[in-house]
């Protein structure tokens, strides 16, 4: 793991890294790796070509970066830096030790295109792929970068002459009004001081502010960003060219150089020409200076003249919004008000005025408070100049009925849906018409015809209304009664009445559509959908063998609600609550009532295995199909094999691969498990998701995807199509908006939009709580790669050869030996050898990276099927801000579990063993309690097993099995102590097919044969007999990830098929979910 | 002053440099303020030399100009080897008179105020005439001009030259004016204008300070920007128009340069802006589009070569 650092040194940012070999001791720094002088390299310093490496897989170069060492003033302990992801180990008291000291670090100086290039993609958790972690102070580098960018989407730059010694230079700068400014100050507080720890050798600690050091980032970038734009490749010639007419000319052209050089070498002329510029910005200038702002207050009439509207001039301070004092207070005062504050709060009137002309036309003893205005102009001040001015920067302060444009009474249709009670809901579909009837309602309330004919007749556009101001539009009151006078019911599709309900469809005969009211069997859907009628619960079907927790119950009800309307359902509850079962009660229901088209379901291979278990036990008489493995069938053979099944099951690399295949059978459903695979829609697997026919659709996830906006659509899309728009509108309605944070209430009309196709439910929920036992346990089941199957056979052969030699405590011995070690090849490949062996197949290493460095955590991945389970279901658990104690019973496999969650959370999880001591040990829990340290805990079965409180944690994984439920039970009662307030997901691991199943299986069987043994450990099975002793420890070849390549020419062959299909399904849909371009045509496809 | 008339017009010598008029030709003010200064010029001089004056201002014949209380001092380039020196005299309003202008408009602020931003409110003119002064000259008498041209007229194309480059400057700041009479942003502002080259009050408060030992804030608590993820970067853009600073400032006074100033930064702000939203957004950024230098990313894999390491401590 390298944790990437950026600080500013001297007008440029310096890219410099910690290095952390997990598990590995602490290297004390001597005086003989010291550098330079007297100054130690710092230990953790990753050294250039690592720091090079990861900036090149970040920001896919290095430029022409000069490494370079320079010195950081770090916070030191114990004569070693405090590493930053150790932070939690020096809270509290233990933060007295720690002092600034000087380390020599390498630095790579970025250079723009670099820097650009590396800041773009610094803006998400940041924990990327690879093992490369970005630093807060990278992040928050990220966050001004953005900054910058937002300035100069404003347009709030503008261009400047300054001499830098004796060099005249052009430049872009930021024009900050106070606003602006404000914002720099609390993104610069963000910024920790490792931003600023960099400094030359010889120099003391560096001394900056960081309003200042982030103002001047801020203003490089935005330079860097205009000039960007600027440049052309004639107006770069011009620039060097050096032969100009005049000092202006000069300056005009090096503002669209490369250089910021102006090259005229008549000085006066440019010290004349920086005081006309200077003069020219005089009133931005004022602006970014001022600590407060123009704001104009509109106040309602009073009592006594109901038509007399004032707009009041104030100054608000951008430091405390809510002090405000009258502008006239500003220049009536006395001298001791400075002239800059009279200059510019003249000057925003001034310029307030040229935007709105009624400002200037007040006399008298009004001038300097406000102006007076009817109705008609307080109405078009609200309208056209409240927004206008807004975006100029001034304040505006309009009355709180006016405030939140979607709440505003204003004149609404109620979408009034009637449909006949009969039909049930096998026979109407979104297609259906219902007959509706409009009513005209203000505010909420309905208003009668007299009513509406007398405010069109009164004109006024702004008008009194039982006792509150509302906005008409002449235009719509005239709408209103015209729909009125006409008084026809309509028909309209049950789709059209889902998308008025979720408020994607608001405009009706030029009117908003403010409500939607249903009777008969559409209150059936849109009812249900909206939340306000519940789902009718239904009775688990009679094949389904197991128990429906009512919450279970409640989530298998509301998937068969929403797949008897074909529209798509997304469970996305907390892992543990049985998603699964949900869905096989569902496909178990679908069965009993005649469903004979089988159904496909694909999730990621490690749980493949899970589900065929799952079916076996909840729904045995489901017949279950695994497309999966080198000899699965493929065309007709295929077609006529699942059509014999209920269930398909095969993997996301499977899906566009045999795409070909897939879409020639007439799925009764779709059902993607761990749904964050297609987040990407521009994966061949998304696309080949969203491209499969069927009937219903369905997406299982465990993780919160309604917080990313950009994961939503794909899955979205998947489930309803055109439901949120094309890609592209969706960005520009929802994604863009939304991510850069200027529309709040984006988020909301998107959840409401989604909100009736996602059910997730939280451990914590109150009512799920109630139908949870204290401890859930649950068994995962994984398979094992080619890689740990062939160590497995060899293993086993080794036994069976050397088994008929053996005798007494010989052949105890061998029993037990082959047992830890065919348990460790189940664990990792590592864990067994310390060495990659040669597999069959050259195995995919994820990244590309060289397997040159195993401390660091690289090249684990993808080699366990265990391991990589591990990885997806932490991902779920930190992502929803839990915890988790993961325990093992091999010292070796926990190093490589902190390796391989280090390299892929971007955090170090604790690891508590056996040569930990007490304090650390100590320290280490009461961080984990407090929650200052990861989220993560691995603790050896021997170390940990015992003693300590734990209680954060809400998950406990047994990575490994100690044949012995006791010693298991005692471990996971850590997370039991006193304190746990919520309920604890046991998962016992087990690789399916191995003598882990076996065993298991007999333990719960509690066999006579394990009820009398296990009370003594594990050395029963030393009293097995030999063929006993194979029949237990044999490998199923089922048990073997299939791992599959990805071969781009073979899938290409898929992909022009599939382009197809989405755009016959997009057309398809139209009726129901519209608004998807017919026109377009299929999809591009992807070189 | 020679009598002698010139028969063949002579071409006058290129100015490189000059100040050029920006409203190009053909062109009229903008605002009635400036419009009524050409009135004035259209009145008092004949056709051809009007003309010859406007394209002298075009094409940058006036080397140079300043401007004082009461006076406007230029130099023409015209055909002979030397610049013409010229000058314009405008009456200045007495003290007394001077006082009770600013006093009239410190009563009503929006007056001072939109003088600020560039306007001139009718009423400016009456408060002027009022205190008995005179703000826009009305006849020939009010422009006294002195030209050292052999031209025997005082309105001379060289005077019209400097009249039209004043007119624009005024139609841009029609404080230009009263400064012209006697009253400039200094006397408007009270006497005083603050210097905005010192260091900003705001700025000030944000104090220098050694970095801090202590680990979380050094480094940056791990959750920090998980628990906020979305910091405020100010409202989204909400006007189609991308310049909106740059048009609300004009152009810069008395420009020299070849290019239409206002041209070339609409220009710039509009290729620029979409590249902030792509950066806010986050983006990718094609660095490629930058031109012929920017990193592709093939010809800058990491090579050792280029990563020597360099230990000389600097």
């Amino acid at each position: 793991m390298i944790v990437l650092h950026a600080s500013w040194l001297e007008g440029a940012l310096h890219l410099w890294a910690e290095r952390r070999s997990a598990g590995a001791p602490a290297r004390v720094p001597s005086m003989r790796a010291a550098g330079h002088g007297a100054y130690a390299l710092s230990p953790d310093d990753p050294g250039v070509e690592m720091l090079g490496a990861a900036l090149n897989r970040l920001a896919g170069t290095t430029g022409h970066a000069q490494a370079v060492a320079r010195i950081a003033w770090l916070p030191s302990h114990a004569g070693r830096p405090v590493h930053s992801r150790e932070v939690w180990r020096y809270s509290g008291e233990a933060a007295e030790g720690v002092t600034l000291a000087p380390w020599q670090v390498t630095t790579l100086p970025l250079s723009w295109q670099v820097q650009f290039a590396l800041l773009g993609v610094c803006h998400d958790e940041g924990r990327l792929a690879g093992g490369v972690v970005l630093g807060q102070d990278l992040l928050a580098w990220g966050e001004l970068f953005r900054y910058a960018g937002a300035l100069v989407a404003r347009a709030a730059f503008l261009p400047a002459l300054a001499v830098q010694g004796a060099r005249w230079e052009s430049c872009w700068q930021p024009a900050f009004d106070g606003g602006d400014r404000r914002r720099l100050y609390l993104l610069a507080a963000r910024q920790p001081a490792a931003a600023r720890c960099l400094a030359r050798a010889g120099q003391p600690a560096p001394v900056l502010s960081a309003a200042a050091v982030a103002e001047a980032f801020v203003a490089a970038t935005v330079d860097r960003l205009v000039r960007f734009a600027a440049v052309t490749t004639l107006s770069r010639a011009h620039a060097c060219k050096g032969r100009y007419s005049s000092a202006h000319d000069a300056w005009l052209a090096a503002l669209r150089g490369d250089d910021r050089l102006v090259r005229w070498d008549k000085v006066e002329e440019l010290q004349a020409l920086a005081e006309e510029i200077e003069g020219w910005r005089r009133p931005v200038d004022l602006a970014s200076r001022s600590a407060g702002r123009l704001l104009l207050r509109l106040e309602e009439p009073t009592q006594d003249d109901p038509t007399s509207w004032f707009l009041r001039y104030l100054v608000q301070s951008f430091e405390q919004p809510h002090v405000v004092q009258p502008l006239a207070a500003v220049w009536q005062a006395d001298a001791s008000v400075a002239a800059e504050r009279v200059e510019f709060a003249l000057t925003s009137l001034g310029q307030a005025a040229l935007l709105y002309p009624l400002l200037g036309r007040s006399k008298g003893a009004q001038a300097t408070t406000g102006c007076g205005m009817t109705t008609g102009e307080a109405h078009q001040f609200l309208t056209v100049f409240a927004p206008l001015l807004a975006a100029a920067g001034f304040g505006v302060e309009t009355p709180a009925w006016w405030q939140g444009a979607s709440n505003r009474p204003r004149i609404e249709l109620i979408a009034r849906a009637t449909s006949s009670d009969t039909a049930s809901a096998g026979s109407c579909s979104l297609a259906s018409l219902v007959a509706v009837d409009w009513q005209i309602a203000l505010g909420g309330e309905a208003v009668t015809l007299a009513e509406l004919e007398e405010l069109s007749r009164s004109g006024e556009k702004l008008v009194a209304f039982h006792g509150r101001w509302i906005e008409f539009d002449g235009k719509q009151v005239d709408e209103a009664l015209r729909l009125w006078r006409r008084r026809k019911s309509e028909a309209r599709s049950a789709g059209d009445m889902v998308r008025m309900m979720i408020g994607l469809d608001q405009e009706a005969h030029g009117l908003r559509v403010g409500g939607v009211q249903v009777q008969g069997w559409v209150e059936g859907l849109i009812g249900r959908l909206r939340g306000d009628a519940t789902i009718t619960e239904l009775e688990p079907p009679q094949g389904f063998r197991g128990e429906l927790r009512p919450y279970q119950r409640y989530g298998f009800s509301w998937l068969a609600f929403l797949r008897s309307w074909k529209l798509g359902a997304c469970l996305a509850d907390d892992m543990g609550l049985g998603k699964t079962i949900q869905t096989l009660a569902l496909l178990a229901r679908d069965q009993e009532h005649g469903e004979k088209r089988p159904v496909l379901l694909i999730c990621p291979s490690s749980v493949i295995g899970n589900w065929m278990r799952e079916a076996q036990r909840f729904t045995p008489d489901l017949k279950v199909l695994r497309h999966h493995g080198p000899e699965r069938m493929l065309g007709e053979l295929f077609r006529e094999e699942a059509g014999r099944h209920a269930l398909v099951v095969t993997n996301y690399a499977l899906l566009p691969r045999d795409y070909a295949t897939l879409r020639k059978v007439a799925w009764a459903g779709v059902i993607l498990d761990e749904a964050q695979n297609i987040k990407n829609p521009d994966t061949r697997q998304s696309q080949a998701a969203r491209a499969l026919a069927a009937d219903y659709r369905m997406a299982l996830t465990g993780t919160p995807v309604e917080n990313h906006v950009g994961d939503l659509w794909s899955i979205m899309d998947f489930l309803n199509p055109g439901l949120l728009g094309t890609r592209a509108a969706f960005r520009d309605k929802f994604q863009r908006p939304i991510q850069s944070g200027v529309d709040p209430a984006g988020r909301e009309r998107l959840r409401r939009a989604t909100r009736p196709f996602v059910l997730r439910r939280l451990k914590t929920d109150r009512s799920v709580i109630a139908d949870l036992p204290e401890k859930l346990e649950d068994r995962v089941y994984c398979p094992l790669t080619r890689e740990q199957a062939a160590l497995y056979a060899a293993v086993l052969h080794e036994l069976e050869t050397s088994l008929g030699h053996a005798e007494g405590i010989a052949r105890r011995g061998l029993v037990l030996a082959t047992l830890t070690r065919l348990k460790q090849i189940c664990n990792h490949p590592e864990n067994y050898a310390g060495e990659p062996v040669e597999s069959p197949r050259p195995r995919a290493t994820r990244t590309g990276a060289p397997a040159a460095n195993r401390s660091d955590g690289s090249g684990l991945g993808k080699r366990s099927g265990k391991l990589d389970r591990l990885g997806e279901m932490l991902e779920e658990v930190v992502a929803s801000n839990e915890s988790a104690l993961v325990f093992t019973q091999f010292t070796r496999m926990g190093t490589l579990l902190q390796q391989h969650l280090a390299q892929l959370f971007g955090f170090e999880p604790l690891f508590l063993h056996g040569g930990v001591s007490l304090r650390e040990r100590d320290q280490m829990v009461a961080a984990f309690q407090a929650g200052e340290g990861p989220p993560v805990f691995i603790l050896s079965l021997r170390a940990g097993g015992t003693g300590l409180n734990l209680a954060r944690a809400n998950h406990v994984f047994h990575f490994d099995r100690w044949w012995n439920p006791a010693v298991e039970n005692q471990a996971t009662d850590r997370a039991f102590r006193i304190g746990q307030t919520r309920n604890v997901m046991v998962h016992k691991f087990i690789c399916a097919g191995t003598l882990e199943d076996r065993i298991d299986a007999m333990i719960q069987a509690k066999s006579a044969l394990a009820e009398e043994v296990i009370g003594r450990g594990e050395s029963w099975l030393t009293e097995l007999s030999d063929v006993e002793l194979t029949e237990a420890l044999a490998l199923e070849p089922r048990a073997v990830l299939d791992e599959v390549e990805d071969d781009p020419a073979e899938a290409g062959v898929a992909v022009d098929r599939m382009a197809m299909d989405l755009h016959v399904r997009a057309v398809k849909n139209a009726p129901f979910f519209g608004a998807r371009p017919a026109a377009k045509g299929p999809v591009r496809r992807r070189k | 002053m020679s009598k002698k008339k010139q028969h063949a017009p002579r071409v006058p010598l290129t100015v490189t440099g000059g100040i050029r008029a920006q409203a190009g030709r053909g062109h009229r003010a903008r605002h009635w303020w400036g419009q009524r200064w050409i009135a004035l010029l259209e009145q008092i001089m004949p056709g051809p030399r009007l003309g010859r004056g406007r394209s002298y201002a075009a094409s940058g014949q006036v080397a140079a100009l300043q401007w004082g209380a009461g006076v406007v001092q230029a130099q023409v380039q015209g055909a002979s080897q030397l610049p013409y020196q010229i000058e314009i005299r405008f009456r200045t309003l007495e003290p007394a008179a001077r006082q009770q202008v600013l006093d009239k408009l410190h009563q009503r602020p929006i007056l001072a105020a939109r003088l600020l931003v560039h306007e001139l409110p009718p009423e400016v003119e009456s408060l002027v005439c009022e205190a008995g002064g005179q703000l826009f000259p009305e006849r020939a008498e009010d422009l006294q001009t002195d030209c050292s041209c052999p031209d025997w007229s005082s309105f001379c194309k060289h005077a019209a030259a400097v009249n039209f480059l004043l007119a624009e400057a005024i139609d841009r700041d029609p404080l230009l004016l009263l400064a012209l009479r006697g009253i400039g942003r200094e006397e408007l502002m009270g006497g005083h204008l603050p210097s905005l080259s010192a260091a900003s009050p705001v700025v000030a408060a944000a104090a220098p300070a050694v970095i801090t030992a202590d680990p979380s804030a050094f480094w940056g608590a791990l959750t920090a920007v998980a628990q906020d993820p979305d910091p405020d970067y100010g409202p989204a853009p909400s006007c189609a128009e991308t310049a909106l600073l740059v048009r609300r400032l004009g152009p810069l006074p008395f420009w020299r340069g070849e290019e239409r100033f206002l041209d070339v930064l609409q220009a710039i702000y509009a290729r620029a802006t979409p590249r902030g939203w792509a950066v806010w957004s986050g983006e990718p950024l094609d660095l490629r589009r930058a031109g012929e230098e920017a990193p592709a990313a093939a010809g800058f894999q990491l090579r050792h070569r280029r990563l020597n390491m360099d230990l000389t401590m600097r």
